[in-house]
C-alpha cells in the first residue's frame, strides 16, 4: 500500500501542475464511467421498489407491516435514528476539524458534509413514511389553518422535525458556501450548459481578496454555529424515546448516548464513504492511508467512548432492578439475544481490537472492516433501543415481539437506494473533493528532509485569507 | 357543572368472564379482524381482561385484570401528540380525535397500560353486518389511533337529557357499555364530583388502588383489591 | 308555491347569507366539533324490551332500535332472572340478527343431502313442498312424523306439543346437549323436586362448589355471576367465602378464595368426606338426617377420600367445619359434575351437603319455586309451555333408533342445539337421519343439522319474533315477553307460524288445537291482548312483578347415602394416561356461538385463545411430552381422533386434559368453519351424554395452523410487575 501513498514532494503546490490536479480532483465531474451509470439505475430500481412499497402500505394501511400492539414503533423508527446518527460524521467532524485547522482534514470535508446532507434528507422522510395517515403529515405543520390549531409544541416529535430541519439546512448552507470556490472553479473550466449552472451557483465568486476573506469568516462562523446544532439534534432525536415512560427508554443518559453513538456510526460511514470514493474516482493520490489512520483514531476513541456509555447504563439498571426496566434488559438475553450480541460484537469486540493496531488503521481494506462492523452494530444497537422496550411494556400480560415484513425492508432498502443515487449524482455534477481546500492546505505545506525520511510540515500563517490573493 | 368521571373496577367481583369486552364491541363500532390478524397481536378490544397465571399445581391461581383506558389525569399520551388529537376534555377525560389523528402511534408508545389501539386497516363489517354499528360515532379509518373513551356519547346523551329537563345530571344516568352489561357488578362508573355518588362512597374502601401509581399518571380508573377469606 | 321572482329573491339572499355570514364568524375553540354545539342532538333511539336465546337460561333484554335496526343489546333493568347484567353471548345476539350468511328466503336441496347445496324457493312452493307429504302421512301414519327441536318454553312449545298431539304423533324430542339430567334426578332424590333450585347466593355466607361452573356456562350464568357479585360485595360487613372443589382451574374456580384440585370424576367423593367430618363432629342443622347418615358415612373419612380424590384430608375437614359454622352456605354441584359418567351420583352427594346444613327454604339457602305456577291455566298442558330442563338425550337416541328402523317419514329439525354437531359422532345421527325420506329444517343458519334438511324454512331471530318465555331458574314466576324489536330483516316466518298454518290447512284436529291466526294472535290472547295488561307488560318485558309461592312439598328428612355406579372412563391408563375434560366454551356455549366474529374474537377468560380451540394441559404434563404453548397435538381416544394446539393452565391435574366445546364446525359458515376440530367426536354413545367419559393419549404433531393468544407465554406469568 505503501507504494500508492505519494511522495510528500508531489504535494507541493509549487511542484504540481494545477490542470492536473484539477483533472486528478475533479475526475467524478469529468469522467463518466459505464459503472456509474449502472450504479444510478441499481439506486434508482431499489428505489423505486421502495417507493411503490410504500405508497402500497399508504393505500391498504399499516397493517402489511409487523407492527402490533404493542410494538408500535420498529425498523422505521430505528432507521430514522441511524439515518440522523450517520449524518453525524460530515459535517461536525468538518467543522471541528475547520476550528482545529486539523491538516489533514481537506480531502476528507465534501465528502462528509455531503452525506451528513443526504443522510439528513433520507432520514428526515422516515418520519413521514412511518405515520398512519401520511397524507395529514400537514397537520403536523404549523401554518394557519381555519381550525386555528397550532401544533402540540410540548411533542418531543415536533422538537424533533424542528431539529431535523434545522440541521439539514444549516448542514445544506454549510455545504453549499464551503464549495462556492471549487464552484467557482468549475465555472471556470466548463462550458456549455455546465458553465451556466457553475456560474448561477458559484453566485459570481472571482477570488478576490475580499471575497476570499468573507468566505473565511463564513465558514468559520457556520463551523461554530453548527456544531451546537448537531450536538443538540441527536439529543433531541433521542428525547423521542428519553421524554417517554416507557421502561428502557426513559433515561436521563440518552441524549449524550445517542450524540456519541451518531458520531460513532457518522465516523464510521465516513470512512466507508471515503474509501468508495477513493477507489471509484481514484482518489488515491488525495485520501492517503494518513487520513484513515486518523479517522481510525477518532473511531478508535468513540468506540472506547461508546463502550463506556452502554456499560453505564447498563451498570444503574442492573444495580437498580426496577421491574420494568428490568424485563427490556433482561429480553436482551432472551429473545433479542442475537440483536444483542450483534450489537456488541459489531461495536466492540471486532472494531475495538482492530482499531488499535496502526496496521489496520494505515490499510484501507483492512479498515473497512470495523468500519462497517460498527454502522452494522449500531443498527442492531438503533433496533435494540427501539424494539424490545416496547415489547416488554409495563403490562407483562400484552408483550409481543416484532419482526420486519418484507415491506418494511423494502421501504428502507428504497431509503438506503436513496441516499446512495443522491451520493452518485452530487459526485457527478459537484465537486466532491475540497478542491480549494486542498490547495489551501497544500499551499502551507512543504515536505522537509529530516534525517532520511521526508515530512509534511506546515507553515501556519497568521491572520488566514490575507495569505490568498 | 365540573364533572369527574372515574371507575372503579372490582377485583373481588370481577370473574373475568369478558362481557365487558363483547358491550364494548357493540357500543363502540370495534371492528373484529378475524385470526390471523389476532395473531399478530392487533386485536382492536378497548378493554381487554388480562389473565396472570400465578403459582404452581395445586396452589396455582389465575388473576383478573380488566383493562380499559385509565383516563389519567395527568396523561402521558397527550403530551406526546404533536397534533392534538388526543387532549384532555373539560370533563377531565383524554379525548380522541380521530380526524386530527396523523397515526404517529407515539401516544401508544407513550401509555403505559397500553390499551391504546391502532387501526392497521380500513376494517370492514361484512353486509349486512354494518347495519348494528352504532350511528353516534364514527368508524375508525386506517392510520388512526382510537382508546376507551368512557363511552363519551353516553355522557353526552345524558348531559342532553337532564339539560332538556332542566336538571344536573344524577348519579346513575351515565353507565358505560361494560359497566352496565357486567354481570356480577365488578365495574362502577360514577363522579367524584358528586359527593353523594355510589362511587364516591365505594372509592373511601381501603382496598383501593391505581395501577403503575409510581408513574403518577393519575388514573382516574380506581381498582379495589380482591378480599382473602370471609367477612370484611 | 315559489314562483321564480320568490325564488330569485330566496336564492340571492342565500348566496348573501353564506357569503357573508361566513366572515364574522372567526373559530376560537381549539377542536369544535369534539365538544358538539348544544342544539346539535343525536338521533332519537328506542328501546324495545324482549328476551334473549342465545343460551336456555332466558334473561330479559332491552334492544336499542335506531332508525329500524338494533344496535345494542342490554340486560333488562326489571327482569329479575338478570337485572340488567348481560353475557356476552347475549350482546352479541345482534350479529345473530345481521349476519350474512343467515337464511333470506326458503331454500329447497339442490345436491346430495349434506353438501349444504341449496336452492332458493318461494315461500308458496316451501308451503306446498311441505304440505304435501304432510297431507298424506296425517292420512296414512301420522305418528311417523317427528319433531326434533331444542328445548320450546312458553307458547311456542305450546304450538308444538298441540301441533304434534293433534296430528297424531307422540315423537316430540328435544334435545339440550347441557340439560341437567344429573341435577334433576339427585334433586328428585334428595329434596323430592324433580326441578332446579334456586340458590339464593346473594345471602349466602360460603359456597361450596363441586366442579361447578356457574359463572361461566352454568345453567344461568348471568344470574349467578350478579347473584355472586352480591354475595361477595353487597353486605356491609360479610363477604360470602367460595370454596371451589374440581379438576381444573376454570373462570369460576378461579373466582374462588380457596381452589382445591380433586381428580376428575371424585366431586360426590369429596362431598362425601365432608358430609362425613360434618356428621362426625356434630357439625349439622339437620340431625335427624344425620343420624341416618352416619352409620352409611363412616367410610368416607377424609383420609378415605384423601387417597381417592387428591385432596388433603385437612383440607377436607376445614372446608365443612367452615361450611357449617358459616351458615347460611350453599353446596353447588357444576355441569362438569354433573356430566361425568355417575354425575347423578355426584349432584346428589353435593345436595346431601344442602340437607345437612339444613338449609333448605332458608334466605342464603336454596327453594323451589313452582315452576308450573305460571301456566297454571293450562292445567295438564303447562308441561307444555314450563317444560322441565331435562336434555332429552334418552328420548333422542330412541327416536335415532327408530329413525334407523325407518318408523319416520318426515323429521321437523329446529332449534340452536344442533345435534349432527354435539351428540357424539357414534351415535351416527346423520346416518340415521338420512333414513328419513323428507326432512324439514326451521333454521336460521345452515349448521351441520340443517345441511341435512331437503327443505328449508328460514325462521327469524329472536330480536323479531312474538314470543314468551319462563328462564329455568332465577325467574321468581315471571314470565318473559318477547316482541319483534325490528322489522324481520328477511323474509322469515318463526316455526309457531308455520305450523299454525299448516295446522289450518290440515284442518281437523289440528286447526281446531291452534285455532289462532298467526302466533301473534296466541301470544295476545293469552296474555289480554293490546290496549291491555300485555301492552304495559311488552314495555316491562313481560309480566315481572309476580312472585311465585316456594314449592310446599319439599323432603329433607329421608334421604339417603347415594351409591356411586363405579364407571371407569374409557380407555387404558396406560395407552390413554390423561382423563378427557370437557366443558362448555363460556363464548361459544354448545357451539352455536361459533358464527358469530365477536364470540369469535373474544378471548377465552382460561386461555386467552381466540378463534380457534385448544387443548389445556398442566405445564408439568406438557414438560413430560416434550409440549410448549401452542405446540400441535394429536388426542386420540378409544373412540376417535382430533388435533389441536396445546395451551397451558397450571391450575389443571396433571393427569388431566380438558376442551372446551363449541369449535370444530365443518358447515357452520366461514366465521366458524375450520377452527379446530370437535371434541365430541372423542366421546363414546354412553347411556347417559356423559362429557366425562374417556382418557385420551397426546402426542406432538405438526399443525399448519397457530393457535392466537392474548396472553404472552412468559408475560402472563408476572402479575407482580402490575400490582
Amino acid at each position: 500500500m505503501s507504494a500508492e501513498a505519494p511522495r510528500a514532494d508531489d504535494h507541493h503546490l509549487a511542484r504540481t501542475d494545477e490542470a492536473e490536479m484539477f483533472e486528478r480532483l475533479s475526475r467524478s465531474n469529468l469522467v463518466t464511467t459505464w459503472r456509474w451509470y449502472l450504479g444510478v439505475g441499481v439506486a434508482g430500481a431499489v428505489l423505486l421498489w421502495g417507493l411503490i412499497v410504500f405508497l402500497y402500505m399508504a393505500m391498504v394501511g399499516m397493517g402489511v407491516t409487523g407492527y402490533n400492539k404493542p410494538v408500535f414503533w420498529g425498523l422505521y423508527e430505528a432507521s430514522l435514528v441511524f439515518w440522523i446518527g450517520l449524518s453525524h460524521s460530515g459535517t461536525l467532524i468538518s467543522a471541528i476539524l475547520r476550528l482545529t485547522h486539523a491538516t489533514w482534514r481537506a480531502p476528507v470535508l465534501r465528502g462528509a458534509e455531503a452525506m451528513t446532507a443526504f443522510t439528513l434528507m433520507v432520514g428526515g422522510l422516515i418520519p413521514i413514511v412511518h405515520l398512519g395517515r401520511n397524507w395529514r403529515v400537514y397537520y403536523a405543520l404549523p401554518y394557519p389553518s381555519s381550525r386555528e390549531l397550532w401544533p402540540n409544541m410540548r411533542s418531543p416529535l415536533m422538537w424533533d422535525a424542528m431539529a431535523i430541519t434545522t440541521y439539514l439546512l444549516g448542514s445544506l448552507t454549510f455545504l453549499y458556501v464551503g464549495m462556492i470556490p471549487d464552484l467557482a472553479l468549475l465555472r471556470d473550466k466548463s462550458a456549455g450548459w455546465r458553465r451556466k449552472f457553475y456560474s448561477a451557483l458559484s453566485l459570481g465568486f472571482r477570488g478576490t481578496h475580499e471575497q476570499w476573506r468573507r468566505y473565511h469568516v463564513a465558514s468559520t462562523l457556520f463551523a461554530i454555529l453548527i456544531i451546537p446544532i448537531a450536538v443538540s439534534v441527536h439529543s433531541i432525536v433521542s428525547w423521542d424515546f428519553a421524554m417517554a415512560k416507557t421502561p428502557g427508554w426513559h433515561s436521563t443518559i440518552f441524549a449524550p448516548y445517542f450524540v456519541v453513538g451518531a458520531i460513532f456510526s457518522g465516523i464510521a460511514g465516513v470512512v466507508i464513504v471515503m474509501a468508495i470514493l477513493r477507489k471509484a474516482f481514484r482518489l488515491e493520490s488525495v485520501l492517503t492511508p494518513l487520513h484513515f489512520d486518523n479517522l481510525g483514531k477518532l473511531l478508535c476513541t468513540m468506540t472506547l467512548l461508546w463502550g463506556y456509555f452502554y456499560f453505564t447504563e447498563f451498570l444503574t439498571v442492573w444495580y437498580n432492578r426496577n421491574p420494568e426496566e428490568w424485563e427490556v434488559f433482561g429480553s436482551y438475553g432472551g429473545h433479542y439475544l442475537p440483536l444483542f450480541l450483534t450489537m456488541v460484537i459489531c461495536n466492540f469486540v471486532i472494531p475495538f481490537p482492530m482499531l488499535c493496531l496502526k496496521r489496520v488503521r494505515r490499510s484501507i481494506s483492512l479498515i473497512l472492516v470495523p468500519a462497517c462492523s460498527i454502522v452494522i452494530g449500531m443498527y442492531a444497537e438503533r433496533l435494540l433501543i427501539v424494539i424490545p422496550s416496547l415489547a416488554r411494556r409495563n403490562d407483562p400480560f400484552i408483550w409481543a415481539n416484532y419482526f420486519p415484513t418484507w415491506v418494511e425492508f423494502s421501504v428502507m432498502a428504497g431509503a438506503a437506494a436513496m441516499f446512495v443515487l443522491l451520493y452518485m449524482l452530487f459526485a457527478k455534477f459537484f465537486p466532491i473533493m475540497a478542491i480549494s481546500d486542498i490547495k489551501e492546505r497544500l499551499f502551507h505545506t512543504t515536505g522537509r528532509t529530516i534525517g532520511g525520511m521526508t515530512v509534511e510540515s506546515i507553515a501556519q500563517v497568521e491572520g488566514e485569507g490575507e495569505a490568498h490573493a | 357543572m365540573k364533572h369527574t368521571w372515574a371507575m372503579a373496577i372490582d377485583l373481588d367481583r370481577c370473574t373475568g368472564c369478558g362481557a365487558c369486552v363483547v358491550a364494548c364491541n357493540a357500543e363502540n363500532n370495534i371492528p373484529t379482524i378475524g385470526e390471523t390478524e389476532a395473531g399478530k397481536n392487533r386485536l382492536m378490544h378497548w378493554i381487554r381482561v388480562n389473565r396472570y397465571w400465578e403459582g404452581e399445581f395445586p396452589e396455582a391461581q389465575a388473576v383478573y385484570l380488566p383493562m380499559p383506558c385509565m383516563q389519567c389525569e395527568r396523561a402521558p399520551c397527550e403530551l406526546v401528540c404533536p397534533v392534538y388529537a388526543t387532549y384532555h376534555n373539560e370533563d377531565g377525560l383524554n379525548a380522541m380525535v380521530y380526524n386530527r389523528c396523523i397515526g404517529t402511534r407515539y401516544c401508544a408508545n407513550n401509555c403505559p397500560y397500553s390499551v391504546r389501539v391502532f387501526n392497521w386497516y380500513d376494517y370492514k363489517w361484512e353486509k349486512p353486518l354494518d347495519e348494528q354499528l352504532s350511528p353516534d360515532l364514527t368508524v375508525r379509518s386506517r392510520g388512526v389511533m382510537e382508546k376507551c373513551t368512557f363511552c363519551i356519547q353516553r355522557i353526552r346523551r345524558a348531559k342532553e337529557t337532564a339539560a332538556e329537563e332542566g336538571r344536573e345530571i344524577r348519579d346513575g344516568d351515565v353507565v358505560p357499555a361494560c359497566a352496565q352489561t357486567c354481570p356480577p357488578g365488578a365495574l362502577l362508573f360514577g363522579d367524584l364530583a358528586d359527593p353523594h355518588s355510589e362511587i364516591t362512597r365505594k372509592l373511601k374502601d381501603p382496598r383501593r388502588f391505581r395501577l403503575m401509581e409510581h408513574l403518577g399518571t393519575e388514573p382516574r380508573v380506581v381498582y379495589l383489591k380482591r378480599q382473602k377469606g370471609a367477612g370484611r | 308555491m315559489l314562483d321564480r321572482r320568490q325564488f330569485l329573491k330566496l336564492g340571492g339572499a342565500t348566496a348573501f347569507a353564506t357569503l357573508f355570514g361566513g366572515c364574522d364568524k372567526v373559530q376560537r375553540r381549539l377542536i369544535p366539533f369534539v365538544i358538539p354545539p348544544e342544539n346539535y342532538t343525536l338521533g332519537e333511539a328506542l328501546w324495545y324490551a324482549s328476551g334473549c336465546d342465545q343460551c336456555p337460561a332466558g334473561c330479559g333484554i332491552v334492544v336499542r332500535v335506531s332508525e329500524g335496526r338494533a344496535k345494542k343489546i342490554e340486560g333488562n333493568p326489571l327482569h329479575p332472572v338478570n337485572r340488567g347484567k348481560l353475557c356476552a353471548r347475549g350482546q352479541a345476539a345482534l350479529q345473530a340478527l345481521y349476519h350474512p350468511e343467515r337464511f333470506s328466503r326458503p331454500m329447497k336441496r339442490s345436491g346430495p343431502r349434506g353438501s349444504g347445496a341449496y336452492a332458493p324457493v318461494s315461500w308458496e312452493e316451501a308451503l306446498s313442498l311441505l304440505m304435501e307429504p304432510l297431507k298424506k302421512i296425517k292420512a296414512e301414519a301420522p305418528s311417523s312424523l317427528l319433531m326434533l327441536t331444542g328445548p320450546m318454553r312458553g307458547h311456542a312449545g305450546l304450538v308444538a306439543g298441540r301441533f304434534m298431539k293433534s296430528f297424531g304423533s307422540p315423537n316430540r324430542v328435544a334435545w339440550d346437549p347441557f340439560g341437567p339430567d344429573a341435577m334433576l334426578s339427585a334433586n328428585a332424590a334428595a329434596y323430592g323436586v324433580r326441578d332446579l333450585p334456586e340458590h339464593d347466593l346473594a345471602n349466602a355466607r360460603y359456597l361450596l362448589s363441586f366442579s361447578g361452573d356457574f359463572l361461566e356456562t352454568g345453567i344461568s350464568p348471568v344470574h349467578y355471576a350478579r347473584e355472586y357479585g352480591r354475595m361477595r360485595g353487597d353486605r356491609e360487613t360479610i363477604r360470602g367465602k367460595f370454596v371451589h372443589f374440581g379438576p381444573r382451574l376454570s373462570m369460576t374456580a378461579a373466582a374462588a378464595d380457596l381452589f382445591l384440585p380433586c381428580a376428575p370424576g371424585t366431586e360426590g367423593f369429596v362431598a362425601l368426606g365432608i358430609a362425613h367430618v360434618m356428621v362426625r363432629d356434630r357439625l349439622t342443622a339437620a340431625s335427624s338426617a344425620a343420624g341416618r347418615l352416619a352409620d352409611d358415612l363412616g367410610a368416607w373419612s377424609p383420609e378415605e377420600v384423601e387417597k381417592k380424590t387428591g385432596v388433603h384430608a385437612h383440607d377436607i375437614a376445614a372446608a365443612a367445619e367452615e361450611f357449617a359454622r358459616n351458615q347460611p352456605g350453599l353446596a353447588i354441584a357444576g355441569t362438569t359434575a354433573a356430566t361425568c359418567a355417575d354425575g347423578a351420583f355426584h349432584c346428589s352427594a353435593v345436595a346431601l351437603l344442602n340437607v345437612l346444613a339444613g338449609n333448605v327454604g332458608k334466605p342464603g339457602g336454596l327453594s323451589f319455586p313452582n315452576r308450573a305456577q305460571a301456566f297454571a291455566k293450562y292445567g295438564p298442558e303447562a308441561g307444555l309451555l314450563s317444560p322441565s330442563p331435562e336434555s332429552g338425550y334418552a328420548g333422542t337416541r330412541a327416536a335415532l333408533e327408530k329413525m334407523r328402523g325407518g318408523a319416520f317419514r318426515i323429521a321437523f329439525l329446529s332449534g340452536a342445539t344442533n345435534p349432527a354437531f354435539t351428540l357424539p359422532p357414534s351415535l351416527k345421527f346423520g346416518e340415521a337421519l338420512s333414513k328419513v325420506p323428507f326432512v324439514v329444517a326451521f333454521a336460521s343458519f345452515l349448521d351441520e343439522t340443517t345441511s341435512l334438511a331437503d327443505l328449508v324454512l328460514p325462521v327469524p331471530t329472536a330480536l323479531e319474533t312474538w314470543g314468551d318465555d319462563l328462564a329455568p331458574v332465577g325467574h321468581a314466576g315471571a314470565i318473559t315477553l318477547r316482541q319483534p324489536v325490528v322489522e324481520p330483516f328477511h323474509d322469515t316466518r318463526s316455526m309457531p307460524d308455520i305450523l299454525i298454518a299448516a295446522a289450518k290447512e290440515l284442518g281437523g284436529e289440528p286447526a281446531k288445537a291452534l285455532p289462532w291466526g298467526s302466533f301473534r294472535e296466541c301470544i295476545e290472547k293469552a296474555y289480554g291482548g293490546p290496549g291491555g295488561e300485555m301492552e304495559k307488560a311488552l314495555q316491562r318485558g313481560g309480566f315481572l312483578g309476580e312472585a311465585s309461592s316456594p314449592r310446599s312439598a319439599v323432603r329433607t328428612g329421608g334421604v339417603s347415602l347415594p351409591k356411586a355406579a363405579d364407571r371407569p372412563l374409557e380407555g387404558d391408563p396406560k395407552a390413554f394416561p390423561l382423563a378427557l375434560h370437557l366443558y362448555p366454551s363460556i363464548a361459544l356455549y354448545d357451539g352455536r356461538g361459533a358464527n358469530l366474529p365477536w364470540l369469535q374474537e373474544m378471548p377465552d377468560p382460561v386461555s386467552t385463545a381466540v378463534w380457534r380451540n385448544w387443548i389445556e394441559i398442566n405445564p408439568k404434563t406438557a414438560a413430560g411430552l416434550g409440549l410448549a404453548e401452542g405446540d400441535g397435538v394429536t388426542v386420540t381416544s378409544p373412540s376417535g381422533k382430533i388435533t389441536a394446539h396445546v395451551a397451558f393452565n397450571p391450575g389443571i391435574a396433571p393427569d388431566v386434559a380438558a376442551m372446551p366445546l363449541g369449535q370444530g364446525h365443518t358447515k357452520y359458515g366461514k366465521y366458524a368453519n375450520g377452527r379446530g376440530e370437535n371434541p365430541i367426536s372423542l366421546l363414546p354413545a354412553g347411556e347417559t351424554y356423559a362429557l366425562q367419559a374417556t382418557r385420551v393419549a397426546l402426542v406432538k404433531t405438526k399443525l399448519s395452523t397457530a393457535l392466537a393468544r392474548t396472553g404472552h407465554p412468559e408475560g402472563q406469568w408476572k402479575v407482580k410487575n402490575m400490582m
